[in-house]
């Protein structure tokens, strides 16, 4: 299998894609949160390996990611990254705790993080889904995983998110969307990487919609 | 998991005003002789150090697949097949001793659990030690496989080489 890179218009309808995807997570995380939300994509990148492994910043800056796998229409990885102050502050929020009351990752923390990729991570899922199932002879659905807490080198986490995709192709595909909260910018980067035989799967539907 | 006290670096590898640093990023591979430190990030790919002790020269390659399947190699050190007879080489060029190398090697982990894909690192790992055997070099320390990415430090003064990973105590090779 080998994979040839997307054109222009291709990233373009890619990016409408994520679009609505970050139009419903942000509708689910508002009412999560019970704060207003928005969701914003950076990029839809197409970059050598090299390049993709600085998107989380310093690589050797311990990080913490929530992953879940995609099934279905697409298959890939989905995955929200955070610091520690983040995802901690993340914690004290929906636990209505005061701010800095967390200062470790214990079971309770890691349950809060890992629930909000999930409502995230499917209503993403759902937007895409809508949009690229207009490209479908039939409705297409993309299901996730159970979230997975990892924390651990942010090079080491993104060598692996990127490795399916770079047994095939000398550049890897990415969306990187930004999260604000209330007008505040939070560090958090949502990530999704789908794997080489979807991009396949990807490349037809996206000619589809052109 | 506390996260203040997780990443103390480890300092048998010191840094001093005129050593030389470089980081080895992937794919990529790097000689020096007589003093310095190579760095590297790994996850499932496979940081080789191979030194010579009598002539103080070494090297480090991190390699990312296990083999480059006779395709045009731009980076030979990102493929096992194509990074260890380069590494000998630059190695040889710089004084070194092919008879002489010892290895060391970290990384290999299957950090994703629920990866549908055969994990890499395993294959890299085997590939890697398949060929070092071939090549009749040693492997004097390991530390390979688990879930969690890696910090490699190599000396190539002394051959000590660093492994740290987050929240662990580092280990020396």
């Amino acid at each position: 299998m080998s994979t040839e890179p997307f054109t222009d218009q291709q990233i373009a309808q890619l990016t409408k894609a994520f679009h609505r995807g970050a139009s419903e997570a942000s509708t689910a995380l508002a009412q999560w949160l019970h704060a207003p939300m928005s969701i914003s994509i950076d990029a839809v990148d197409q970059c050598p390996l090299e390049s993709a492994l600085s998107v989380l910043g310093e690589g050797d800056n311990a990080v913490c990611m929530v992953l879940m796998e995609m099934e279905g229409l697409l298959t890939g990885h989905m995955l929200l990254a955070f610091d520690d102050v983040s995802g901690l502050g993340l914690s004290d929020m929906l636990l209505s705790r005061p701010k800095g009351t967390a200062t470790s990752w214990e079971e309770l923390e890691r349950s809060c993080v890992m629930e909000t990729m999930n409502i995230a991570g499917s209503a993403y899922l759902n937007g895409i889904a809508h949009y690229l199932s207009e490209g479908c002879d039939e409705r297409g659905e993309l299901i996730p995983s159970p979230p997975q807490f990892l924390r651990d080198f942010a090079e080491s986490l993104l060598q692996s998110a990127f490795m399916e995709q770079a047994l095939f192709a000398r550049e890897v595909v990415f969306a990187k969307a930004r999260f604000d909260l209330s007008g505040q910018p939070l560090r958090w980067t949502f990530l999704l990487i789908p794997d080489p035989a979807s991009l396949e799967t990807l490349a037809e539907i996206l000619n589809r919609l052109s | 998991m506390n996260f203040q006290s997780s990443m103390t670096p480890e300092t048998r590898i010191r840094r001093t005003e005129n050593q030389t640093e470089h980081k080895v990023g992937i794919g990529e591979l790097m000689v020096m002789k007589k003093a310095g430190v190579l760095r590297t990030l790994l996850g499932s790919c496979i940081g080789l150090a191979l030194h010579d002790p009598a002539n103080h020269v070494g090297g480090l390659a991190h390699i990312v697949l296990p083999a480059s399947n006779d395709t045009e190699v731009e980076l030979p050190g990102k493929y096992a097949d194509t990074a260890l007879p380069e590494l000998i080489r630059l190695i040889e060029l710089s004084g070194g001793k092919p008879r002489q190398l010892t290895a060391k090697l970290a990384g290999g982990a299957n950090m994703f659990a629920m990866t549908r894909l055969n994990p890499i690192g395993e294959q890299n790992l085997a590939v890697v030690e398949a060929l070092l055997k071939e090549a009749g070099i040693p492997i004097l320390g390991r530390h390979c496989g688990g879930k969690q990415g890696r910090r490699l430090a190599y000396d190539v003064a002394t051959g000590i080489v660093i492994v740290e990973s987050v929240g662990q105590p580092a280990v020396e090779l």
